[in-house]
């Protein structure tokens, strides 16, 4: 058994898992999971590879702990402050997610070596923790693993950014296991903003302990291909899950936001949260599901995606799910695709503002509501700043 | 006790609830041996004495079928159907076709007495006071066996009538509308209802017409083994209207049966479709065991502008049911509607909800489901809304909510959403959850017990649906609903 | 002959850490009395009733409840019903889909049945209905409409009010119906009452105000503090207690 024809350079470190890939083989569109994204022609064109380090340097744009991965290389990571502790290296995801799941690129990346990335919180940690990928080689493939784990009571924020050279190929295929113990917190952030054409699949397992509280958002500006999915299991009662995210594409770009949150413990909250814009052909997905087990009682479950499409082109497909199996159980799942609202655009031009600038405010704000959502001040400026940026090259 | 803990109780007991249906008439009937094949399918076209086009087309879906796979991406779980070992055809003996209702067997009339379905006209006179009568299509097992206040409809022009009889006196309207809206290879079922479909109501409103009375067909699976494959084509011309109406019954056996009917509507310019369901197959015993499968594909097709087409169901039998009637909104300003209460319980599942395909400019649709689920069983609502680029100022509201009876038992909703319209605005809501403490204390310190405030509280949860239904259909779906969710009654 | 006992009742809320709420409450009322409970907020009084009419909220730990010579106790909320218990809710449940005729319709017949007496014929119930519902000045159009659904509170008592006259109970328990009505409201609901009454039935009033008992006279005023009552007496016990308050009964 080999790995695949479009990766190459690299080495086999699971033979299982490469087994159960070559068996499903890519997901294409008669896959449910994957009803609106054919991996398969996605990934027929080309071929990506295992690339060298270079000796990029960027900013330490949040003032955070920094961990720098150029290329798919991991960087060293200096000068941890106490309750910290960042290994770069071996790793292992559970046996759970690996041996259970039918998912193609999970397999994939396991089967294929490369360092893990295994972040220990034992103390709350102020600090932002920053994983900062970079590409600028061309055809490059990285597949990050990342494990996080976060001690019972504690406290912390990590953040993810993608960014690419101009005109540089990338495939990524990230996984990510976290663990959150009881009465622990933790605030994930995830920016895709590779400038060039990059084929970004991730996938994010978090498992969600007693009076825990995890959350994501995640924010996509413009991208080639992006698959962002999460699946939370809400192990202990009273957790709390939230899993947002805003999208801005132009062009042709496909971004698909799958979330999955499986409820199997009584009493616990959860949110998905979802808003996009599209220009030119671009195509937004959202596939959101609930799932509350019969022992989930009193759930409360909350989903909404919303979306406007500025061009004639441009397409939203959804399938927001419940999946219930409690009686007593509170869910709701919402769901809109329009324009911009003729009304508000016409009280702004009436007061002077030009329209592509009105159409940009209008836009943003509704952006901003799910930006409203992050606690971290940083990180919320530094997305806001971003959205009107790349408003303005999509309008 | 807590009053959910009684719920699951009362509704636990329903499982012994006699389906009141569940009689099998015995009548003498023609039916072919097991098995399928062209010979077979040559054979029903012989015995309906069909024209060459039409055998032609029954032969083409057949091979098309052999090269089809059954779906597999269905919520339900359920031991596959043996195609081989089927009937494909049963027919009520008749020495000749009977002139009157007076020369059918009387036993067959009495079957429908028991059903409490009004065939003689004077029954019909007879009933409520200032209703609107209804013309009745009576189709048993698979074959049409009288239709009534067929004169009166002729004065309107209208063409009320067994399908098997309109291939041959109105082969025209046949040949241009049939399969136009569910084409043979649309899915595996209806391909398969192509080859083998026997009976079932064909009928045409010409243009300007309102229809005088509801029309409506009462369908009953009753011969052993035997799959029941009824087609079912309405045409709407130009300005009309028509109130369709279809129930539903089978008698109880331990084996599954099958019924995979195609429901074809054609709504022209300005044309409107109202189309009512009271499906109530037998669903099987409180193990499980038996009950139809209801494999069914209904389409309407709002063909004209100004059009509309509305799909109305009350869905509580079937052991499996995989059902979405749905509408492709092609003319401008065109309207479909969904108004669904499906009531699973026991180990029914059922997978059913509609597609709105929306084509036309200012397009509109409109769905509401309200599921409930108890005992055992397991429910669905799947739904597509789509919008295609010409659908400029297309609108949809999608409301799906769901009712948990006890803790055994399951909701799922998928609605699947595409558009590629700028200018559209879709809306989507969805609710689960379950009949609240205080309403069941409020309804017991009226004096009522669990039983009947269950039912009652489940009408109103449905009322947007029952309110749908024409008068006559609403009050038999409104005691439907309580006999299958209260179990003592009846 | 007594109507309703009760001899000693302790309750709590039905759940792991439940508190107690009654603790060790008597009352008789006989045939043709009108009994007033009067006391302040979270005393237990909405509780009493609510057990009277059999929620399943509270679980007795200690005591009993006789009925027409009858263990109450031992009966479900709907057999108590239909047995001639009624409760007007405090805060009477909203119930979408379900036009208060129907509901209503549903209502008698249950207790018709319960009595193996001939259920009632529709066009003779809503002559019925109509009839009542003139006397409390409820209009047609407030019979459709859903039971509760969209109703002022005033509009919500006189439909609990309603009910009973429709339903025509032995012993009628009132959770506060006073409360949230204006003046002319009040008198509505009142000479319903007074209607129903009769030398044959009971009646149990919860309520803040002496107001109410300025319409409806009781034969007996209770002051219930801290899950029992602690002192009884007649009409001017109200009076007494609007003058001075609770606080001088240790509250």
């Amino acid at each position: 058994m080999s790995l695949p024809n479009f990766l190459q350079g690299f080495e086999i470190a699971d033979k299982k898992s490469l087994d159960c890939y070559n068996d499903i083989g890519l997901p294409t569109k008669k896959n449910e999971n994957w009803h609106y994204l054919d991996m398969a022609r996605v990934l027929s064109k080309q071929v990506y590879q295992k690339q060298l380090n270079d000796n990029h340097k960027s900013d330490n744009l949040f003032d955070a702990i920094k961990i720098s991965v150029v290329n798919g290389n991991i960087g060293s990571v200096d000068n941890l402050p106490e309750g910290i502790s960042i290994t770069v290296g071996d790793g292992k995801f559970s046996d759970e997610l690996i041996n259970e799941k039918k998912h193609p690129l999970l397999l994939l990346n396991n089967s294929v070596a490369g360092d893990f990335i295994n972040i220990d919180i034992s103390q709350d940690i102020k600090q932002l923790i920053h994983i900062d990928y970079y590409n600028n080689a061309p055809n490059v493939a990285f597949l990050p693993k990342v494990v996080i784990r976060i001690a019972s009571g504690k406290t912390a924020s990590i953040i993810e950014t993608f960014n690419s050279g101009k005109d540089c190929s990338v495939f990524c295929n990230s996984l990510t296991e976290i663990f959150v113990e009881e009465e622990a917190k933790l605030l994930q952030y995830k920016i895709q903003q590779d400038m060039g054409q990059s084929k970004h699949i991730a996938y994010t397992k978090a498992y969600v302990q007693k009076e825990s509280f995890y959350e994501q958002n995640f924010a996509c500006f413009n991208n080639e291909v992006t698959r962002n999915e999460v699946e939370v299991d809400i192990l202990g009662t009273d957790a709390n899950a939230e899993v947002r995210g805003v999208y801005i594409g132009k062009n042709k770009s496909v971004i698909d936001n799958t979330i999955r949150i499986n409820h199997l413990a009584s009493d616990c909250e959860s949110q998905q949260l979802f808003k996009g814009v599209l220009n030119d052909r671009a195509q937004g997905i959202f596939q959101g599901k609930i799932y509350v087990d019969k022992e989930a009682q009193k759930t409360d479950g909350y989903q909404m995606h919303r979306s406007i499409l500025l061009s004639d082109d441009a397409q939203v497909c959804g399938k927001p799910e419940l999946e219930i199996y409690a009686d007593d159980v509170k869910c709701s799942h919402g769901s809109s695709t329009g324009e911009i609202n003729p009304e508000q655009l016409f009280y702004l031009t009436a007061r002077g503002i030009n329209e592509n600038l009105a159409r940009n405010l209008l836009l943003q704000a509704f952006l901003n509501e799910v930006f409203d959502n992050i606690e971290n001040d940083i990180v919320r400026k530094y997305l806001q700043k971003n959205t009107i940026k790349t408003m303005e090259t999509i309008l | 006790m807590p009053a959910t803990e009684e719920t699951i109780e009362q509704v636990n007991k329903l499982g012994k609830e006699k389906y009141k249906y569940g009689f099998v008439s015995d009548i003498e009937s023609e039916t072919f041996p097991i098995g399928l094949d062209e010979d077979v399918v040559r054979r029903i076209s012989a015995k309906k004495q069909e024209p060459e086009w039409m055998l032609e087309h029954r032969l083409k879906a057949f091979k098309l079928w052999k090269e089809m796979e059954e779906p597999e991406w269905l919520k339900p779980i359920y031991e596959k159907v043996n195609y081989q070992d089927l009937a494909y055809y049963s027919s009520p003996v008749q020495k000749e076709k009977p002139k009157s209702l007076d020369e059918v067997d009387p036993k067959l009339l009495e079957v429908y007495e028991k059903l409490g379905i009004p065939l003689r006209e004077q029954e019909i006179l007879a009933g409520v006071e200032g209703a609107k009568p209804i013309a009745i299509d009576a189709v048993f097992d698979s074959v049409s066996v009288g239709t009534t206040y067929k004169e009166t409809l002729k004065e309107a022009g209208v063409i009320f009538c067994p399908i098997s009889e309109a291939i041959k006196d109105y082969p025209d309207l046949v040949k241009k509308y049939f399969s136009s809206v569910v084409p043979i290879s649309d899915n595996f079922f209806s391909a398969l209802n192509s080859a083998v479909f026997t009976d079932g109501s064909f009928v045409y409103i010409p243009e300007g017409v309102d229809c005088p009375m509801e029309l409506s067909t009462y369908f009953r699976i009753n011969a052993e083994n035997t799959g029941q494959f009824e087609r079912t084509l309405i045409i709407a011309d130009k300005g009309s209207y028509v109130s369709y109406l279809e129930g539903c019954t089978a008698p109880q056996r331990d084996e599954n049966q099958l019924h995979a009917a195609v429901v074809e509507l054609v709504a022209l310019e300005d044309a409107e479709i109202k189309y009512s369901t009271v499906q109530n197959w037998y669903s099987g015993d409180e193990e499980g065991k038996g009950g139809v499968y209801n494999f069914v594909t209904k389409r309407g097709d709002c063909r004209g502008n100004n059009s509309k087409i509305s799909w109305t169901q009350v869905e509580t039998g079937s052991a499996v049911t995989w059902k979405y009637p749905s509408c492709i909104l092609r003319g401008d300003n065109s309207t479909g509607e969904f108004y669904s209460v499906a009531i699973t319980n026991n180990h029914q599942q059922a997978d059913t909800g509609t597609k709105m395909i929306h084509i036309g400019k200012n397009t509109n649709s409109r769905i509401v489901s309200k599921g409930i689920s108890a005992g055992f069983s397991d429910q669905t609502y799947r739904g597509l809304v789509k919008i295609q680029k010409s659908a400029s100022g297309a609108r949809n509201h999608t409301q799906c909510d769901s009712l948990l009876i006890g803790n055994e038992c399951g909701a799922h909703t998928v609605p699947y959403i595409e558009n590629k319209s700028t200018s559209s605005v879709l809306e989507h809501e969805a609710t689960t959850s379950k009949i609240a403490d205080e309403q069941m204390f409020y309804c017991t310190t009226r004096g009522m017990d669990e039983e009947e405030a269950v039912g009652l509280l489940v009408n109103g949860f449905c009322k947007e649906v029952m309110q749908e239904l024409p008068m006559e259909f609403a009050v038999e779906a409104q005691k439907l609903i309580g006999i299958s969710l209260e179990g003592s009654v009846g | 002959m007594d109507l309703l006992n009760i001899e000693n009742l302790h309750a709590r809320v039905d759940n792991p850490d439940g508190q107690e709420i009654l603790k060790g409450l008597n009352l008789t009322i006989k045939k043709g009395e009108i009994h007033a409970i009067m006391g302040p907020n979270g005393t237990g009084k909405s509780t009493l009733t609510k057990i009277l009419a059999g929620s399943d909220e509270y679980e007795i730990t200690q005591g009993s409840v006789n009925y027409n010579g009858e263990d109450l106790l031992e009966k479900e909320a709907h057999e108590r019903a239909n047995e001639g218990i009624f409760l007007a809710f405090q805060y009477p449940v909203e119930i979408p889909g379900i036009a208060t005729s129907t509901f209503l319709r549903h209502a008698l017949n249950a207790k018709l049945r319960h009595n193996e007496k001939e259920e009632i014929d529709n066009l003779e119930f809503i002559k019925l209905l109509r009839q009542k519902a003139k006397t409390l000045k409820i209009s047609d159009e407030m019979l459709k409409r859903p039971v509760n659904v969209g109703f002022s509170g005033g509009e919500k008592k006189r439909m609990e009010t309603l009910q009973m006259s429709i339903l025509d109970p032995h012993l009628g328990l009132l959770d506060e119906t006073d409360s949230g009505l204006d003046i002319d409201a009040l008198r509505t609901v009142a000479e319903g009452v007074n209607y129903i009454h009769s030398k044959e039935k009971g009646f149990l009033i919860i309520t803040h105000y002496q107001r109410l008992l300025d319409y409806i006279k009781p034969d007996f005023v209770h002051i219930m503090v801290g899950g029992k009552i602690i002192k009884t007496g007649d009409y001017k016990l109200a009076i007494e207690l609007e003058e001075k308050g609770y606080q001088a009964y240790g509250v």
